[in-house]
């Protein structure tokens, strides 16, 4: 017996599912999550003496390097378990985090951007893990354009994961550019004890609103083929 | 702050923005399923026996 005995609207053919009150308390949850992160990374993080409140880009900039890494992972585990299984709903996964990569991918180098002006007075410089990120972001970038271009729902996703894999080799260069080679970029900067605090907090809370994009996302690329499924059905 | 403000307007700006493209495909897929199930239903009453009157 299902818990949520009830559609969760009149033309759901799902009786399971929860009423819509249940449904937003993920959103709500990662909402309040933001709120504390940005109360936590403005107010209750201390001024770095240094750069000053620049130095506050630290907080939304990791975060959002944080989520394009595990997105970029997200879409070549997802490719790989297509290729094993030949299942479209791990394609579905795929696509939908490759668009949360590319988007936090993007955003880590805008975030660095700003903090590279700040820190070294210069938007741009062809540092190690500067240039491993944007190898990142290209990659997901061709993986979107690629598969736009392939009609059969198989060729893409097979397309799609191949790539996938293949740009994933880029991810240790990232993780582990700061280690590997002689650059600029900081590896692990000193904090004190309240930006400990708010930096894992900004972490998890932009974790929750992609992670909450990516499952919406995936939801609407499953129905669309499920739509296009029975609109074939109901013109043959 | 004025540097740590425009990393958070971008941010948001792009997340506001993705969420708005979400929001254009939910109700384009809508109007998909209710183009659908109008489609259905026409095909139904086709398909529906005509009564003969006594």
């Amino acid at each position: 017996m299902p818990i949520f005995a009830r559609p969760c609207c009149a033309r759901c053919p799902k009786w399971d599912c929860p009423p819509r009150a249940y449904r937003i308390i993920p959103d709500v949850l990662a909402a309040a999550l933001l709120v504390a992160a940005v109360l936590a990374s403005s107010l209750l993080a201390p001024t770095e003496k240094t750069m000053g409140d620049a130095q506050r880009i630290l907080y939304v900039h990791v975060a959002v390097a944080w989520c394009g890494l595990a997105g970029f992972l997200t879409m070549a585990g997802a490719g790989l378990l297509y290729l094993l299984r030949r299942d479209l709903a791990w394609d579905h996964w795929a696509q939908a985090a490759a668009e949360i990569a590319w988007l936090s991918c993007g955003l880590t180098l805008v975030t660095g951007s700003f903090w590279a002006h700040a820190a070294w007075n210069t938007w741009w410089t062809w540092e190690p893990r500067l240039a491993a990120t944007a190898v990142l972001w290209a990659v997901s970038s061709g993986y979107l354009i690629v598969r736009s271009g392939v009609e059969d729902p198989h060729r893409r996703a097979r397309t799609g994961a191949v790539l996938a894999l293949v740009g994933a080799a880029d991810i240790p260069l990232v993780v582990m550019a700061t280690r590997w080679f002689r650059g600029i970029h900081p590896a692990s900067p000193q904090m004190e004890p309240a930006m400990r605090l708010a930096l894992p907090l900004s972490i998890v809370a932009f974790s929750a609103i992609f992670g909450l994009l990516l499952v919406r996302r995936r939801g609407r690329l499953r129905l669309e083929r499920l739509l296009g499924a029975m609109e074939r059905e109901a013109d043959g | 702050m004025g540097t740590f403000v425009a990393a958070y307007v971008a941010v948001w700006l792009a997340v506001v923005l993705y969420v708005a493209r979400l929001g254009a495909e939910q109700r384009r897929l809508a109007r998909s399923v209710e183009s659908l199930q109008l489609r259905l239903e026409q095909r139904e009453a086709e398909q529906r026996p005509r009564s003969i009157p006594a």
